[in-house]
């Protein structure tokens, strides 16, 4: 039987961890794994063992993100051209808005999304943590792609040829945001 | 267009197109454009000449008869349409003159990769009849549809025809994929895509958003949009036709596997189960890339489980390659399942020639539902036998490992918390 003094307010305090010997603090509830769980950390492993991208297949993968956004730059620019005569000069911030809402999304968000921009999906590449194989955060992405390549760029492109120097192929970008590119199969 | 240049459709080597109806076409339109040459610059020479006379570079704007006048006398209309003065055999030569070398240029490119990639399906007098009326249709309708300042533009150029033969390759390849060459060299310059959404994106979206934009009285573009389209559709109608008049099966890709089909005779003991089940493996046979054979192949062998051999599914699953795993993840993983489910059993040449990420893809597609998560583990295992001394063995053990715990603690909860809390 419990004494006065530990009364069902009293336990709330001993829940708490305010109290001597004997304190009770329920379990904490484990969250609950499932299959795909498993999957997804086994995929993060093997991804880690995968070989690192050639820098040949990393420029190539650049170089088509390039043509891609090309093309959406120059369809979107000749038809608000096209759509001046009919429509009026208001056009012109909205198609920036949305190209900047465009770019975000294939520059960055397809980084925690999917793995990679549409180029480096597209030649079986993904960019992952380089500790733990899982996909880049989007702080991470945002250091990766903004601030990391903005760097590269400032090192007169030095940072994105830093790969042909280094053992782990990684560029400045990648160190930044302790990132890593990894060919995970021989091709699209 | 340019840039991502669609080369051929994915398929093996010995169904590769071949090049010279490609270098024919081209070699046509160099001969018409040396032989149209002298015509051409005196044409450029005339215009430049009526740009000075009325000092004003727009000549097309109607500012009375005299301008209109003097532009029916043009010397490129004697060899090429305009809605103002056209007649038929210049509506067929206008799909090979071209108005400077920049234009050649960039039709020869257009040309090249046209002819090239419809030569799988179609023979060259087929390709050649093809280009000239889908080029003569989508020429004729841009005239139709051009607007009245525009009278005395001559329309020519080799891209109607292009489009055209855009349209039918269209239809012929819609369900497969397309290897596009972006102008990077080495091997890595080449991508397979899929033609059903991407060709249509590349090659005729945005020309359909800016021929509906033409029409429009403001806006003037140097391209002939609407004669893209109405090559582009006139190609795609005529591809549907000649198809229907074939009887080319659905799941038949190129001209070698419909040519065996239409010359194949049916087996002295047909068996309604063996005989289309060996014939679909003989397709495979000629063309191992043929995903929509796989798939007719998957389907039919699911219908009659029972009366399938072991040499079939041998057979059968030496087309289950990775690219098709990546593609076809739900019906491959489908399959697989219901193989399990009865009890048969993998070929250990799949196993041991597959690779782990394509385990993994099927593996996400297995684990539901969940009273069929054991087939799931029951796949793995068989995996890590074939792979036990490779490596892939220590992934493997890690998610035997875990798959063996989160199944346990499904199937038996209470069981699976005292054997944790045990171990901890």
């Amino acid at each position: 039987m419990m004494p006065r003094e530990f009364s069902c307010c009293s336990i709330n305090l001993f829940c708490q961890g305010e109290g001597g010997v004997g304190t009770y603090l329920p379990a904490k509830r484990r969250p609950k794994r499932s299959v795909s769980d498993a999957l997804r950390e086994a995929e993060e492993d093997h991804f880690l063992d995968c070989p690192q991208a050639p820098f040949l297949q990393r420029a190539a993968a650049f170089f088509l993100d390039c043509i891609f956004l090309f093309l959406i730059w120059s369809a979107t620019r000749r038809l608000s051209i096209a759509m001046e005569s009919v429509i009026s000069h208001w056009l012109q911030p909205l198609r920036y808005a949305l190209t900047c809402v465009f770019f975000w999304h294939y520059g960055i968000w397809t980084l925690p999304r999917f793995g990679g921009s549409p180029g480096k999906l597209l030649l079986g590449l993904r960019v992952v943590n380089v500790l733990s194989g899982q996909r880049l955060g989007l702080r991470e992405a945002l250091l990766r792609e903004l601030i990391g390549k903005v760097l590269s760029f400032c090192t007169l492109g030095f940072g994105f040829f830093l790969p042909l120097l280094r053992q782990d192929m990684r560029a400045l970008h990648d160190l930044i945001s302790a990132s890593t590119v990894k060919k995970i199969r021989g091709g699209p | 267009m340019i840039l991502l240049m669609p080369i051929s459709p994915e398929v093996p080597r010995p169904h590769m197109p071949p090049l010279w109806p490609a270098l024919i076409f081209v070699l046509f339109l160099c001969i018409a454009y040396l032989e149209s040459f002298s015509i051409i610059t005196s044409d450029t020479t005339y215009i430049e000449s009526l740009r000075v006379v009325t000092q004003t570079d727009d000549i097309y704007t109607p500012s009375g008869k005299t301008i209109g006048t003097y532009l029916k006398l043009r010397p490129l209309i004697k060899i090429a349409p305009c809605r103002g003065d056209w007649n038929i055999a210049r509506l067929l030569i206008a799909n090979f003159l071209h108005g400077n070398l920049l234009h050649l240029l960039l039709n020869l490119i257009g040309i090249f990769a046209g002819v090239r990639i419809c030569s799988t399906f179609l023979s060259f007098p087929t390709i050649f009849m093809l280009f000239v009326l889908g080029g003569t249709f989508g020429i004729s309708s841009s005239m139709l549809a051009s607007l009245p300042v525009s009278e005395f533009v001559p329309h020519i150029g080799a891209s109607a025809g292009i489009f055209a033969l855009m349209g039918t390759y269209y239809v012929y390849n819609f369900n497969y994929r397309t290897r596009y060459f972006f102008w990077f060299p080495s091997q890595q310059g080449i991508i397979p895509l899929k033609t059903s959404w991407f060709f249509f994106v590349d090659v005729i979206l945005l020309e359909m958003i800016l021929s509906a934009a033409q029409l429009s009285p403001g806006y003037f573009d140097g391209v002939d949009h609407m004669a893209h389209v109405g090559g582009f559709v006139s190609g795609a109608v005529a591809a549907l036709l000649i198809r229907k008049f074939q009887r080319w099966p659905p799941y038949l890709q190129t001209r070698l596997e419909y040519t065996y089909w239409s010359n194949v005779s049916p087996p002295k003991e047909y068996d309604r189960v063996h005989s289309p089940i060996a014939l679909l493996l003989h397709f495979l046979e000629i063309n191992p890339y043929n995903d929509l054979t796989k798939l007719k192949l998957l389907r039919l062998i699911g219908t009659c489980w029972d009366e399938i051999s072991d040499q079939e599914l041998d057979r059968l699953f030496t087309f289950m390659s990775p690219t098709f795993i990546r593609l076809y993840p739900a019906d491959a993983s489908h399959f697989i399942k219901e193989l399990l489910a009865r009890g048969r059993v993998l070929p250990h040449h799949w196993l041991a020639r597959t690779p782990y990420d394509s385990v993994i893809r099927l593996a996400h597609f297995m684990a539901n539902p969940q009273e069929e998560q054991h087939l799931l583990y029951r796949f793995v295992l068989e995996y890590r036998k074939v792979h036990s001394a490779g490596d892939a063995d220590r992934k493997l053990e890690f998610l035997v490992r875990k798959l063996s715990s989160i199944i346990d603690q499904q199937s038996n909860p209470s069981e699976a918390l005292a054997s944790e809390q045990k171990q901890r």
